[in-house]
């Protein structure tokens, strides 16, 4: 097949990819008559995750196996000045203790090497423990003698916009500030002065931590000179790989990582990190597997998170509330290193129809443990001042703010001039407001309910690239006794893929969902690049019905001349193969599979994008909350959330995904956040006690509804990707909902009672001055 | 964790014997706090009592006057006393909101009236604040929107339990034995602020422990309720929190207690509020009058201002509720 140079958008960041076109197969359209996908199917790996049979990377034990710690950096910036582990290394039961003098330089991206003499947050690595018992790691790690000299640090936001060059400079070589990021269309003074309406607000959205259930970490077993293995948790086992092998400059295939089950990522275990390349130098030393996981602690302190944002949006419309001026500036905190995914300026350039769009990203480095993406990263950020600024221009317009957003309805993508393949917004505001009965539960004057507790409802929207594309693969295996392997080196993090795409797997081969098999998760298999940016159902999806296809083929052509016919003339259905024209006509697809001399393996891959089309994921939701104006305490009663998914191979987990999604954001909107003691530069927010996720008590009434758009030109299964979507609408939908049922804006995240009863008593005084 | 010797007697004298002798004991209940602050480093006993096989610290006696309450009972125990419950409702408000179910089953009621402070600069490894026996409270300069506004006194933590406002509220006393005696104080003097002490909680001296609360049976016309405000609607410590017991002759309140729980670094008693209410005729106006009189010496720092309001709030609701009347 021809090879072709495709667009591929993964987590708001476009690249060019080489990739060979794939089969064509015929797309599944919407009248498509199909047997297996689009059913309501439990995951198939369920029985194992609740029964507790499912092994996951801290599980692994192996025999000899030490258990590893890091010693961590109590300063937010201090340069090492002394490091003597001799009382560790006498304690019974401490085998190693590494670090930047007794190690050769092992480059890491990030921050230079794995171990640096510089510590740039509270909870950078010093030193690695490793013992023969993970009892004694806590002690261990405490007897090792770190001294330091302590830097100048800076983990305030304000502090570092304020900050003089010179100073920065001492902070981080680069210092504190980025260079702006300026994205334009049109003229934006222009489209200020054709605005009858301005409208200018400030966003502060804070840090929040992926808090996975399982930590991070891996076993690592070095068997020198021959082979590499980690145990793993990852949602890259084909990166990690590629990773790994050229931090110890040994080829790919010595290096083997191992995941099975995953206890979810989010975005935060998408690449290598320090504890792969340091369980992996430990097992090298000690010729020992090294079992190297973080506490809860740790977690937070050490891994990356959802970067924090001071966002300023202001917009102009038209009197009867056309968009004339989109402008959005905004500082993006990035930690210590790495300025990717702090950019947010995508929203402000699609989501809505406007011809004058300006937008100026300032990256901030502070002393801080590093950001990853994190599911929606930036457009879950941005919708916030986004969205809570259309409903402040709504109020402006003494328009319905639902109204407002169809009035700017983008039909094209703005930025390419392509028409979205598909695009189900309008259904879904539709269907949302339905839901949450907008027409009377919305507060025509904010805040007019009588009496201390007040409600109100809001609304939120989003987009997301959903494409998916290359590289990913696959490989059907056709066994002996016609029970199938579908193998990937994808990741299932929990949410789903080994499901969805065993149903994909069935449906083109005709065979019943039960004797197919996923196999994923291992870098030896066929490559995929990620479970992230939502890509894995629109590029692994078709990969796998190509492999399928493949191997039916050769299926085809076994029973063609069992049957005495053209292999053109059979058909598989319910794992039987039979002439179209003459069903009776007909053979078991497991006795066709028993006649094969080899394996019948299938290969197939994700081809190329449509490269005259975008296709994005849209949705949107409506909250209804309680606020009790006396305690500050906010309810999230009733959110109601559409969202087009192109078409829904398994909608038990397309809501699945709506569900999770809106969890986790209505705990970023009300209760999440790391909190800095800014004096020290210490997190102070280091268990899961004070940082604090939503709980089953205050989650609301989910309405999840799949705006079902079959979309059959991102792909022939007619699938977009679903997995970040649901996170973008749900915070500014609440922060909305606050303002309907209060009259008073909360533009600081968490929407937590204390920022609440401060932003109602300011505007009470306010009132009465 | 620092190594430790670990006891489990099965009878009361035994325990006592145990703490008498010499080195660092920490008695257990249900451990739920003990073993965090152990891992934490907080705690470092030498030794760990643990009360779970000690059957005299878990009778409960609703029947007599006063209603006598071991420690040992776990908070499950207490909500599944249909008795008890009946007596003082005030328990049921406050021991069913604290933490999560799995906690109250495991967690009990000494452990609650001695658990250690939540304030994050005294949990974190990170800080060896006042109160761990370091130099300052980083909260006056740092992050203290869940500090208190009342009492703090080189040491701002807020005292975290749900129950001891509830059992203030209704005169309890702690029942203390040591090997060598025993001795009832009223529960209200059992806790003491950083004027007293900044590095304990309450008035126990090593070979101590509290075996006991005695809560006096309720007069007729007594209600009490608790009403306390979280971020989170369960496994949250009190934002701020209100126990008001009323006794009640029709409309007019003859005799009032009122405690407050999230504001100081102890339960904190707020006698200009009884006044304002003994006497009265109870109305909204009288309620917001306590409520103002509760918070009068109220002295926020940079981010913990709002809970002047949000106590407020709850005391003029936990009024009105104790008073037979309906609040919004
Ligand atoms: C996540 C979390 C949330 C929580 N939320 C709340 C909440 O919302 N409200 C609330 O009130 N509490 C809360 N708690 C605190 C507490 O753990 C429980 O309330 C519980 O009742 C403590 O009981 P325990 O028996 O487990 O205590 P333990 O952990 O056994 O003991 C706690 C402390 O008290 C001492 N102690 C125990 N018994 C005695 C005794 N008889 N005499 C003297 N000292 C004694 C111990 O030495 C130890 O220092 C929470 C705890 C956690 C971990």
């Amino acid at each position: 097949m021809p090879w072709v140079k495709t667009q591929v958008t993964t987590e708001g960041i476009t690249t060019e990819v080489l990739v060979e076109t794939e089969v064509s197969l015929p797309a599944w359209g919407p009248d498509a008559k199909l047997d297996i996908v689009g059913q309501r199917i439990p995951k198939v790996d369920a029985r194992y995750r609740v029964t507790g049979a499912a092994q996951y990377m801290f599980d692994k034990q192996l025999p000899g196996m030490l258990w590893a710690k890091a010693v961590r950096s109590p300063y937010p910036h201090a340069r090492i000045t002394g490091i003597d582990a001799s009382a560790a290394l006498k304690m019974p039961g401490v085998v190693d203790v590494i670090h930047i003098q007794n190690t050769a330089p092992i480059a890491y991206a990030p921050n230079g090497h794995v171990f640096n003499q510089e510590m740039s947050f509270v909870g950078d690595i010093a030193a690695v423990v490793a013992a023969e018992d993970p009892r004694i790691l806590p002690d261990a790690v405490r007897a090792v003698n770190v001294t330091y000299e302590q830097l100048p640090f800076v983990t305030d936001l304000q502090q570092a916009i304020a900050m003089d060059p010179a100073t920065a400079k001492q902070i981080f070589p680069q210092g504190v500030l980025a260079p702006t990021a300026v994205a334009d269309r049109g003229d934006i003074n222009a489209g200020f002065a054709a605005a009858d309406v301005t409208v200018e607000a400030t966003y502060l959205t804070q840090v929040v931590h992926h808090t996975t259930m399982e930590p991070h970490g891996c076993v690592a077993h070095w068997i020198d000179g021959y082979e590499l293995h980690v145990w793993d948790t990852t949602q890259s086992a084909y990166g990690t790989q590629q990773a790994l092998a050229k931090t110890f400059q040994i080829p790919d295939s010595q290096v083997f990582i191992w995941m099975d089950f995953m206890g979810g990522g989010f975005g935060s275990k998408t690449n290598l990190w320090r504890y792969h390349v340091l369980a992996s130098l430990l097992s090298k030393r000690t010729g020992k597997p090294v079992h190297y996981v973080n506490d809860r602690r740790e977690e937070l302190l050490d891994t990356p998170h959802r970067p924090m944002h001071q966002q300023t949006w202001r917009l102009g419309a038209t009197k009867d509330g056309q968009l004339t001026a989109i402008e959005m500036k905004s500082y993006d905190v990035a930690g210590a290193f790495n300025g990717m995914f702090t950019n947010i300026s995508a929203v402000a350039l699609q989501l809505y129809k406007c011809p004058n769009v300006h937008t100026a990203d300032k990256t901030v480095f502070l002393n801080l443990h590093q950001l990853s993406a994190m599911r929606g990263p930036a457009n879950t950020e941005a919708m916030v001042g986004m969205e809570a600024t259309m409903d402040l221009l709504a109020s402006k317009l003494n328009m319905d703010p639902v109204q407002l957003r169809k009035l700017n309805y983008a039909t094209l993508d703005q930025t390419t001039n392509h028409p979205y393949s598909t695009k189900g917004l309008m259904d879904a505001y539709n269907y949302v407001t339905q839901a949450i009965g907008w027409q009377t539960n919305r507060k025509t004057t904010p805040g007019s309910d009588p009496g201390p507790k007040k409600r109100g409802v809001g609304i939120g929207s989003q987009i997301w690239a959903a494409a998916g594309g290359p590289p990913s693969n696959a490989e059907v295996a056709i066994q002996a006794d016609g029970s199938i392997t579908v193998r990937s080196s994808v990741a299932d993090l929990g949410e789903g893929p080994k499901t969805i795409l065993s149903m994909v797997v069935a449906e083109e081969l005709g065979v019943p969902l039960e004797v197919v098999n996923a196999d994923f998760g291992h870098s030896d298999y066929p490559w995929d690049l990620g479970t992230f940016g939502s890509r894995v159902t629109p590029s692994m999806a078709p990969a796998v019905r190509q492999a399928a296809y493949q191997a039916k083929q050769e299926i085809f052509t076994i029973a063609a001349s069992e049957l005495g016919v053209d292999p053109s003339q059979l058909e598989c259905k319910k794992g039987v193969v039979f002439v179209t024209s003459d069903p009776t006509k007909s053979i078991p697809f497991a006795q066709v599979a028993a006649l094969s001399s080899h394996t019948i393996i299938g290969n197939g891959w994700r081809g190329p994008n449509n490269p005259n089309y975008t296709t994005e994921s849209f949705g949107a939701q409506a909250a209804e909350v309680e606020v009790d104006t006396e305690t500050g305490v906010v309810t999230l009663l009733n959110l109601a959330a559409a969202h087009d998914c192109g078409r829904a191979i398994n909608p038990m987990l397309v809501e699945s995904q709506i569900h999770g999604g809106v969890d986790m954001a209505a705990g970023y909107g009300r209760f999440e956040e790391q909190v800095v003691d800014q004096r020290t530069g210490i997190p102070v927010t280091t268990n899961l006690f004070d940082y604090k996720i939503e709980t089953a008590v205050d989650e609301p009434v989910i309405d999840a509804h799949i705006v079902e758009n079959v979309d059959t030109i991102a792909n022939n299964t007619g699938a977009k990707g679903m997995a970040e979507p649901p996170t973008m609408p749900t915070a500014p939908s609440i922060m909305n909902a606050v303002y309907n049922a209060t009259g008073v804006w909360v533009r600081d995240m968490p929407l937590s009672p204390e920022r609440v009863l401060r932003a109602l008593k300011a505007a009470q005084s306010q009132q009465s001055a | 964790m620092r190594a430790f010797t670990y006891a489990a007697p099965t009878d009361l004298s035994s325990a006592l014997t145990r703490l008498a002798e010499p080195g660092t004991h920490s008695v257990m209940g249900g451990g739920t706090d003990l073993v965090n602050s152990m891992k934490s480093y907080i705690e470092t006993p030498a030794d760990v009592v643990d009360l779970q096989g000690v059957q005299e610290l878990q009778t409960l006696e609703t029947s007599g006057d006063p209603v006598r309450i071991g420690v040992g009972l776990k908070l499950v125990d207490l909500l599944a006393s249909q008795p008890l419950m009946k007596l003082f409702p005030i328990l049921n408000d406050a021991a069913s909101v604290v933490a999560t179910p799995q906690l109250r089953n495991v967690g009990t009621v000494g452990g609650n009236l001695c658990q250690r402070p939540r304030c994050w600069y005294f949990r974190s490894v990170d800080f060896n604040c006042l109160r761990k026996g370091g130099t300052e409270c980083y909260a006056i300069l740092g992050e203290n929107r869940f500090n208190a506004i009342l009492g703090g006194l080189g040491c701002f933590m807020v005292h975290p339990s749900d129950l001891a406002p509830a059992l203030i509220a209704l005169n309890a006393q702690a029942v203390i034995g040591s090997a060598s005696a025993t001795r009832s104080i009223p529960l209200e003097s059992f806790f003491i602020g950083p004027d007293v002490d900044v590095h304990r909680e309450n008035v126990l001296v090593p070979g101590e422990m509290i075996v006991r609360v005695d809560v006096p049976r309720p007069a007729s016309g007594q209600r009490g309720v608790y009403l306390k405000s979280r971020g989170r609607q369960t496994w949250d410590f009190a934002t701020t929190a209100a126990a008001v017991s009323l006794v009640m002759s029709g409309s007019t309140c003859t005799s009032a207690r009122v405690v407050l729980g999230g504001v100081a670094p102890k339960p904190w008693r707020s006698p200009d509020a009884e006044a304002a209410l003994q006497g009265k005729s109870i109305t909204p106006a009288v309620a917001a009058q306590a409520a103002a009189a509760a918070v009068k010496l109220a002295r926020p720092m940079q981010y913990n201002a709002y809970k002047i309001d949000q106590v407020q709030a709850l005391i003029q609701r936990a009024v009105l509720q104790a008073a037979g009347q309906e609040v919004s």
